[in-house]
């Protein structure tokens, strides 16, 4: 009798409620729209941050290119003097600018006959040049477009070939001590001839000209030791994904780094890698995510009832209708990362220990997640059937700056590269990913450095 | 045995998976009234029903990509009401679990069950205590088993069983009670 009156009711309900009427959806419409701006937002805002973080790269492109054009360790340069035509006669004939491994420079005395202030300005320069260089014991290099260089071991060499070698050149120059104790070349004058021994006095201890350079001799600098600017790198890395919830999973990336050398010990380093980090959610599934998951639903009850309702045995369909129970949910993501972090050598002449922190942002290639649930067999409610539903997303969002990097190295030097073993953590400031899914990684990355170039 | 879906129906879910809003409102208006009525037996007032309804169809417009279309939309739709409604109420549910009916109930006569609205069953339904009301709905109108009303609310099933037996037993006191109550508006 119960049991009569408790399904008339529950039948009766149904029905009332699926043939249910409500005049307002209109205004339930309006209400929903003030909350639910459809996607005409997003579009904009996902553009937004593309857009910012291609011109960021772009900077910091253009940045490292014209740093490292305008930057070159050990070489200081100096405007040029003004060069005279003999200078450019000397210079030609010496080509000693053919030479560009030369250091120590000094302009080779060139004087215009029967004119002796430039002889003596040029000394003073010489002179000058030469106290300069001890006084700051840095070679100096003049641009080889504009002026001569020459070492003082080729400066001997010079000289010697004035008498060995360029007597054609020169034969109607002489050379004499000028008063300023410097040397004197009276050229190009037809009544002076010159001869072997007269260029070989040159060469000779008492000449005021070896004298001149002999200041310059035994100053053997040596060569400032060259640093890349920039270190390129590819790495490839090992690491656990974990959050909350999720039994942590090992997964692979890969990518390139370039290290732009900032101070002695600083470095800025950035790059591009493909991480792929998977999660496993059992039994459970993330706060963000619940939101946003809708199972299927293997009820025949209330879908039936109203339309035969008559067949409807309520009772088979309540046996047979089930919410599937939820079992497991899957998060796979194939990632791109861009960080840019300081990394502080410790002592960079003597070992490759460094620590390293940064932000790093990024999207997503490809990110798949997969709810397995389970729900009764319709043919039988003691028995359970499995299914999974999976949804994909591409390049749905773009994350700036949301993943905190923290990082050590140290490294193994195989010739001008390094071999780095690197132990990292990335630590999430927010909900990555489009389902919003807060996780980290923590490994290591197996790298392998090398200098892009020595200018 | 199912329900073959209309060819409209078809064309305004595929649209809404694009996610054109002129066919997601008109998803909305077609279902509205259904939504309304899942929504309205798991919620304390037609205010709060409004909101449920709006969080599920929202759900419904973001997971649509996920729906099977083999399967009847309504029974989806009918899925997320559901459990909007009980999200929304889960903490009041929990509250809820050790309060007994203790106050005066309106009755009304067991031979115009027939003739009940949904105002009067809704009437009905406020003079159960919360969880006992979302428990028959759950089990008895929307088709769920114990196991799953167990994990949904989080109590043992056992539970469950109990407070499905006190909420029929109290319908059924209330019903062929001799009082009829005439003010069935809420």
């Amino acid at each position: 009798m119960e049991d009569q009156f408790d399904e008339d009711l529950r039948s009766h309900i149904r029905k009332v409620f699926d043939d249910y009427d409500d005049a307002s959806a209109d205004e339930g419409w309006s209400l929903l729209r003030k909350t639910f701006p459809a996607k005409e937002k997003r579009r904009p805002m996902a553009w937004v941050w593309w857009s910012a973080a291609a011109l960021l790269l772009l900077f910091i492109g253009i940045g490292l290119w014209r740093y490292e054009g305008n930057y070159k360790p050990g070489i200081t340069r100096v405007k040029p003097a003004k060069s005279s035509k003999h200078e450019d006669l000397m210079a030609s004939s010496a080509k000693p600018a053919q030479n560009p491994k030369i250091q120590g420079t000094v302009k080779t005395p060139v004087i215009e006959p029967g004119t002796k202030k430039p002889v003596k300005d040029f000394m003073a320069a010489v002179n000058s040049k030469a106290v300069n260089r001890e006084q700051s014991g840095n070679p100096v290099v003049l641009p080889p477009e504009k002026s001569s260089l020459v070492t003082t071991a080729a400066h001997n060499e010079i000289a010697n070939s004035y008498a060995a070698k360029n007597t054609d050149s020169i034969k109607n120059m002489s050379i004499q001590p000028a008063a300023s104790g410097g040397t004197q070349i009276a050229g190009v004058n037809p009544n002076i001839q010159s001869n072997k021994s007269q260029a070989s006095k040159a060469d000779t201890p008492k000449h005021p000209r070896p004298s001149m350079f002999a200041d310059n001799t035994p100053v053997k600098q040596k060569p400032a030791e060259k640093k890349p600017l920039i270190r390129l790198g590819v790495y490839a890395a090992t690491y656990v994904s974990y959050a909350e919830g999720s039994s942590n999973q090992g997964n692979l990336g890969a990518g390139f780094t370039a290290d732009l050398r900032i101070t002695k010990n600083l470095k800025l380093v950035s790059g591009v890698g493909v991480l792929h980090n998977s999660l496993n959610f059992n039994n459970s599934i993330p706060t963000t995510v619940s939101q946003n998951v809708v199972l299927p639903t293997y009820s025949y009850a209330g879908y039936l009832a109203p339309a035969t309702p008559s067949a409807f045995n309520v009772k088979d369909a309540a046996n047979v209708a089930s919410l599937p129970a939820f079992k497991n949910y899957d998060a796979s993501m194939y990632g791109i990362d861009i960080p840019i972090n300081l990394r502080y050598d410790f002592n960079p002449q003597k070992n490759n220990l460094y620590i390293m922190a940064g932000f790093s942002s990024g999207t997503y290639i490809n990110e798949a997640y997969t709810y397995k649930y389970n729900y009764p067999d319709l043919s039988s409610p003691s028995l359970q059937q499995t299914q999974d539903q999976t949804s994909r997303r591409s390049f749905d969002s773009f994350y700036f700056g949301k993943v905190v990097n923290f990082a050590f190295g140290f490294g193994y030097p195989l010739g001008r590269n390094n071999l780095i073993l690197e132990p990292f953590i990335k630590y999430p400031l927010d909900g990555l990913g489009s389902q919003n899914i807060r996780f980290g990684s923590g490994g290591v990355n197996l790298k392998f450095n090398f200098p892009s170039s020595y200018k | 045995m199912h329900q073959t879906r209309s060819i409209a129906e078809e064309e305004i879910i595929s649209q809404c998976r694009k996610g054109s809003l002129k066919y997601q409102e008109a998803l909305y208006k077609h279902f509205y009234s259904y939504a309304m009525g899942i929504s309205l037996r798991y919620s304390l007032n037609r205010d709060d029903a409004l909101e449920v309804v709006n969080d599920g169809f929202i759900k419904v417009f973001n997971a649509i990509h996920n729906f099977n279309s083999d399967k009847p939309f309504k029974a989806w739709l009918r899925t997320i009401m559901v459990n909007t409604a009980i999200d929304r109420r889960r903490k009041d549910l929990k509250f809820q679990l050790n309060v007994e009916l203790d106050h005066t109930v309106p009755a009304i006569n067991a031979t115009a069950v027939e003739t009940l609205g949904a105002q009067d069953i809704l009437m009905l339904m406020k003079n159960l205590p919360s969880i006992q009301a979302a428990i028959f709905n759950l089990y008895e109108i929307d088709g769920y088993n114990h196991d799953e009303i167990a994990g949904i609310l989080g109590i043992p099933v056992s539970s469950s069983r109990v407070y499905l037996s006190r909420a029929k037993e109290k319908l059924r006191s209330l019903l062929r009670s001799e009082t009829i109550r005439h003010g069935r508006s809420i």
